[in-house]
């Protein structure tokens, strides 16, 4: 096989990996979290309803290539995210220090990251996966960038669950 | 017997030592580190019997710290507790002699299966 056929192959594949393919790996990957870190019985997802969520904490984490990147946020409210981590790790809410917080809720983005990782260097070799970050408020993204968002509830504690793909030719 | 917890974030670790409670190892003796370096240090001064690192961590991550082990002489049981999972990732550690990898998110099964028959 010529080098130009090779090529074309592989940027065919890459085109067929579509965000909706990978939001909905995603989700697997989301269910899988939920059912062994969390023990959560009651697992459900929803289109975003696109709410105002109150006192939005967020943890993020990017996934780089030399072509393309994609990002994993995860948001939720104040509330809403500490129960999440009180859950992750065995805690009640009040038991959690402020530092154990943002390390294990960077934690559940460097998870799903890694789960969703093999699907993607299929189609997009020798993407790499970065470290955790913690943020405060809602991330926005130029209008660019795809991005597939979705509602999760797991055991009743509401997260929004976004995945974001950058390509170097929009940069 | 000992085991050495490295990760990089002290929430994990205390995960990965609840779970190893759940999966029948709670009589031993649990040894942390928080990057492939401190852990070298651990190492040499804990002899931990076991060591559980992870892969991507700062200063020395997961894969070196076992490079550096082994160049050493040092023969150490070493398994993996990543979210990596990439078939790439699993080659390279079980040809640098790694134990096992076991992915995140996981189950106190896994962590049964795979160090029962290093802990005989």
């Amino acid at each position: 096989m010529n080098l130009t056929k090779q090529a074309c192959e592989v940027e065919s594949q890459a085109q067929r990996l579509t965000i909706k393919q990978l939001c909905e790996e995603l989700k697997k990957c989301a269910e899988e979290f939920a059912a062994n870190s969390l023990c959560a019985s009651e697992v459900s997802f929803a289109e975003l309803d696109g709410r105002v969520l109150d006192n939005c904490i967020g943890t993020s984490i990017q996934l780089v290539g030399e072509e393309v990147s994609f990002d994993i946020c995860v948001e939720a409210s104040d509330e809403n995210a500490k129960s999440l981590v009180a859950k992750f790790l065995m805690m009640t809410v009040e038991e959690l220090e402020e530092e154990d917080f943002k390390d294990a809720y960077g934690e559940v983005t460097n998870i799903l990251g890694g789960q969703v990782r093999p699907l993607i260097t299929e189609h997009h070799p020798g993407v790499t996966l970065g470290f955790p970050a913690v943020y405060q408020g809602v991330r926005f993204f130029s209008s660019q960038q795809e991005v597939a968002a979705m509602n999760a509830t797991f055991d009743g504690v509401e997260l929004v669950i976004r995945l974001v793909k950058s390509s170097k030719s929009q940069s | 017997m000992k085991l050495l917890i490295v990760d990089d974030s002290k929430a994990m670790r205390m995960i990965v030592k609840r779970t190893l409670k759940q999966a029948g190892f709670g009589s031993h003796e649990f040894v942390e580190a928080e990057n492939g370096v401190d852990a070298l240090e651990k190492i040499e001064s804990e002899k931990p019997n076991v060591v559980l690192s992870d892969w991507n961590m700062p200063e020395l991550n997961g894969i070196g710290l076992l490079k550096k082990l082994r160049e050493s002489g040092d023969k150490t049981p070493l398994g993996f507790v990543t979210s990596e999972s990439t078939p790439e990732i699993h080659r390279e550690a079980i040809d640098e002699g790694a134990s096992f990898l076991i992915t995140k998110p996981f189950t106190a099964e896994a962590f049964e299966n795979n160090l029962t028959p290093i802990m005989k």
